[in-house]
């Protein structure tokens, strides 16, 4: 079989059930785990160190088809390998059907369902939900890390902002790897859901009142941003739209005529790119939404270089990881015009 | 039959000075060498001495006499009469100060005069933008003034149709079995991969160096389909190629002299040989070069040596033949370092000037039947979904019709609102979900093999959404690349960079993923690209995947390199036509244009 979304520590393997779904059986139903993916679950049962717990997050997976998990059943009972849950309030029924008996814990608000292993605890538990954590972060910024390309001879202007920089954080290993694309697009659209979340803000003015406040479309400006757009929404169950420009960003220069797309958007946008440095294509971006009537309420990238606050938006920014943090040693510093 | 030597760009600029190749002091030493090299080369009588222009350097028109002596120095060591040289102007050769005022005359006066000591004045034809010449018995020259028409500014000039027309009644008059050689100082348009970046930090380069315009008097040679073979000759990119494409060969030459110290005076000095046994035999060439010895402080110290990958007979039974073929002596960088006992300036993997793939060849070479004329096999992937696609097309009046000049040469006169279409629900999923069946048909039964081997290249925005997906449903690395106007409007790391040829040099099978195929010339000028940066290139497995391509059009682009085409609907008609069959811009505005 080939590589599966799998990451490994030392006291466990964790996977994500949707990315199985999704490499086995693409975003058509992108909230049901069908037998391809039972199948994904059950190679790694039997294959991938098989001799410490597997840890699964189901977040984001709704149904389980029928026998889905058979043969991860059986291997698991065959091999005693122990197997804990994540986040698998919603699929509560399929995993008795499917896997039989569990043992539940509630750890912080969440279910925590494990099987054939009474060793573990809430406090191992509590550990493995910590260190998978751990692991994930770790592993997007190791990946993120990689993505800085430093300059010959020295800094340099940018292309986008008036920022003079050591290097420049190019997505494209990111994008390239299907694997840390997975898990990129994944952690992405777990920020998005986290925002769609979030009780509903009060209209702050008049005008504001009678618009939709859940009705998104998402916004890719730049042909690294269209891939990552395009996953977090394949990936969301929710049905959004996916509006990508050619282009605003890094280079200004939109090569599709605006009169043959719709006008008015009635939806709010959601923006969706790889890396924030001085926020340009962000205001670029702005400025497009509000020429269609609408704004940018959010917006869902892999890193970005300054605190939400200080690129001065008026919206959030989720951010898969601080690059100032990622690599401290580079130097971003803005031209004085 | 006769022997040609042709030599480009001179820019004799200081004649006094101390830094180029060409001084005073210096060009005969320089030259001697060069015609010790050339002489055993040139095997046949009698010879030819062709210069495509930049003589002078910066319109300076005082140098003209020592561009004489150059010129007459070295027709004299080749024992060549001085009718037997042949030129044409350059950018350089121009005074600028008159052309920007309109006297056109006046600005190309100087150079008119140089020119009429050789060859030139002795013209059959003559125009302000051409002569024709006859300088040896079975051979004839149209020396094309292709400056023409810029108004001064530093790029190709224009042609007319008036003009075209009046060139091609010259061309018939050229008996069928002599050799026509067309020189200008431009390379014509879409010789090289269209828009291809020479310079990745110049995005205008192709503008200012490709001679756009000469591409009607190139097709309209290529329709009429009754001469054996036409050679172009032309300089001004200061590199050499040598390509051919429907029976017409274009040769470019990297300059002969230019001053050694300017940033990329380690590029080496060309010159080329052309052997004529007959109008009917496929020509024999070299490619001299200049190689300097010691470090760059010196470069003008050096000889002379003929290039090994220059010679072209080893693959010239495609010279006649319909499609288009790649010749092993066109000039890439990296086969250029490997000699190199010097650092190169140039960027490896800067795509330069690109010839098409010899389809048949590659066929052949693979045992599989691909058609070797143009146009393109497509095959449907799933029927069921195509009626979907449609449906929703009609239904959603996503089709829009109207001018949209996605290439240079041809115009797409059909859009499709790619974005509204593929968010109706479901689609982009099942188009997804099939693509990601035929692929895996294609790959065949092993797949690790396949994925450790075959590598997605999306092309532009919504062909890198359908890679990185059909990527995570595959397992194949994937890359995304700008190509919509030949990736000039966007950043050179997000065209191919080093980083893309790493990948792609590992991969023995290359799919192209777009959302349209419109013209086709994306996909060709991708694949010449990678040509370039890659010589293993041309025995790759390529394939295509799109999510609309017209089977039926009548296409100038010949993806013949393809394998396998896939697209989920090839029954929109999508109409193509040849950019000169439409009204100028200023009377049907494009409604989209990629330039």
């Amino acid at each position: 079989m080939r590589p599966l979304p799998v990451l490994r520590h030392d006291d466990f393997v964790y996977s994500r059930l949707k990315a199985l779904a999704w490499v086995t059986n693409g975003t058509g139903l992108p909230t049901l785990l069908q037998a391809n993916a039972g199948r994904a679950v059950a190679h790694i049962i039997e294959h991938d160190e098989p001799t410490k717990p597997l840890v699964l997050d189901c977040k984001g997976i709704g149904e389980v088809d029928d026998h889905a998990l058979e043969n991860a059943r059986t291997l698991l009972q065959n091999q005693q390998r122990p197997l804990v849950l994540l986040n698998a309030g919603a699929i509560d029924a399929s995993i008795k059907r499917e896997l039989g008996e569990y043992s539940l814990i509630l750890i912080g608000g969440m279910p925590v369902y494990i099987l054939g292993d009474d060793t573990i605890d809430r406090g191992i538990a509590s550990r493995f939900i910590q260190q998978a954590k751990e692991i994930v972060d770790a592993y997007v910024a190791t990946h993120v890390k990689e993505c800085f390309q430093k300059y010959e001879g020295g800094r340099q202007r940018m292309a986008s902002t008036p920022l003079l920089a050591s290097g420049v954080f190019d997505a494209r290993p990111l994008i390239s790897d299907p694997l840390k694309f997975v898990w990129i697009s994944l952690l992405m659209a777990d920020g998005l859901e986290d925002f769609l979340d979030r009780p509903l803000e009060q209209p702050q003015s008049a005008d504001e009142a009678n618009k939709p406040t859940r009705h998104f479309r998402l916004l890719a400006v730049s042909l690294r941003g269209s891939p990552l757009a395009a996953a977090v929404g394949l990936l969301s169950g929710r049905h959004k739209t996916i509006e990508i420009v050619d282009h605003m960003g890094p280079k200004y220069k939109i090569l599709e005529e605006p009169s043959l797309r719709s006008t008015a958007v009635e939806e709010d946008y959601i923006y969706v790119g790889d890396f924030v440095i001085g926020g340009t294509e962000l205001r670029i971006a702005q400025a497009y939404a509000r020429s269609k009537g609408s704004r940018i309420k959010h917006a869902v990238v892999i890193g970005r270089m300054l605190e939400t606050a200080e690129y001065n938006l008026d919206f959030d920014i989720t951010s898969l990881v601080n690059l100032h943090e990622c690599s401290p040693n580079e130097r971003f510093v803005f031209l004085d015009y | 039959m006769f022997s040609i030597l042709h030599i480009t760009d001179l820019h004799i600029r200081d004649p006094h000075g101390s830094e180029e190749y060409l001084r005073i002091g210096f060009f005969d030493e320089y030259l001697d060498s060069l015609v010790v090299t050339a002489r055993p080369l040139l095997t046949k009588e009698p010879k030819c001495l062709i210069v495509t222009g930049d003589f002078i350097d910066r319109g300076n028109a005082n140098n003209f006499d020592h561009a004489s002596t150059v010129i007459r120095y070295l027709a004299d060591k080749l024992k060549m009469p001085y009718d037997q040289v042949v030129v044409c102007n350059g950018n350089h050769d121009i005074l600028r100060a008159y052309e920007t005022t309109g006297d056109l005359v006046a600005a190309r006066k100087p150079f008119k005069d140089f020119a009429s000591q050789f060859g030139n004045g002795t013209a059959i034809h003559e125009t302000k933008r051409a002569v024709l010449l006859n300088p040896l018995e079975k051979l004839w020259c149209l020396m094309i003034d292709a400056t023409l028409g810029s108004n001064g500014e530093d790029h190709p000039g224009n042609l007319e149709s008036n003009e075209a027309d009046e060139l091609m009644g010259w061309i018939k008059s050229v008996p069928l079995d002599d050799l026509l050689v067309i020189g200008a100082h431009y390379p014509v348009h879409n010789i090289m991969a269209e828009g291809a970046v020479f310079d990745e930090e110049d995005p205008l380069w192709s503008k200012r160096h490709m001679w756009g315009k000469g591409e009607i008097l190139k097709e309209r040679i290529r329709l009429r389909e009754e001469r054996p073979q036409i050679i172009w000759l032309c300089g001004d990119i200061h590199k050499s190629f040598n390509v051919s494409h429907n029976g017409q060969r274009f040769m470019a030459t990297g300059r002969l002299g230019t001053m050694t110290a300017i940033a990329d005076s380690q590029v080496r000095r060309h010159a080329r040989i052309i052997n004529m046994n007959g109008a009917r035999t496929p020509p024999e060439t070299w490619l001299m070069e200049f190689v300097p010895i010691g470090h760059s402080s010196q470069s003008h110290l050096g000889r002379w040596k003929k290039t090994s990958e220059e010679q072209t007979s080893a693959q010239t039974s495609d010279f006649l033949s319909e499609s288009p073929v790649i010749v092993p002596d066109v000039i890439t960088a990296s086969s250029k370092s490997e000699a190199a006992s010097e650092p190169v300036p140039i960027k490896l993997l800067t795509p330069s000037v690109v010839a098409p793939v010899n389809a048949a060849e590659v066929a052949s070479r693979k045992g599989i039947g691909i058609a070797t004329t143009r146009g393109f096999d497509v095959e449907l992937i799933n029927a069921e979904l195509q009626e979907e696609l449609l449906q929703t097309i009609r239904d959603s009046g996503l089709y829009h019709f109207g001018r949209f000049d996605t290439a240079d040469v041809e115009v797409s006169l059909a859009w499709i609102s790619m974005g509204l279409l593929l968010n109706k629900e479901g689609i982009l999923p099942s188009i997804l979900s099939s693509m990601s069946e035929w692929l895996n048909g294609k790959l065949g039964d092993n797949q690790s093999e396949s994925q450790s081997h075959s590598l997605l290249i999306g092309m532009d925005c919504w062909g890198s959404v359908i890679a990185s997906q059909l990527s995570v449903l595959t397992g194949l690395p994937n890359i995304c690349v700008a190509e919509r106007g030949g990736g000039q409007h966007y950043l050179p790391s997000e065209t191919l960079t080093s980083a893309c040829f790493s990948e792609i040099q590992k991969a023995a099978t290359i799919i192209l993923v777009s959302d349209v195929v419109a013209t086709g010339l994306s996909l060709v000028r991708l694949h010449q690209k990678i040509g370039i940066g890659d010589s293993a290139a041309q025995h790759k497995r390529w394939l295509a995947l799109s999510i609309m391509c017209d089977e039926k059009q009548n296409r100038s682009a010949d993806c013949g390199f393809l394998e396998g085409n896939g697209t989920t609907c090839k029954d929109l008609r999508m109409p193509i036509l040849p950019i000169d069959q439409l009204p100028p811009e200023n009377i049907l505005a494009p409604l989209i244009s990629f330039r």
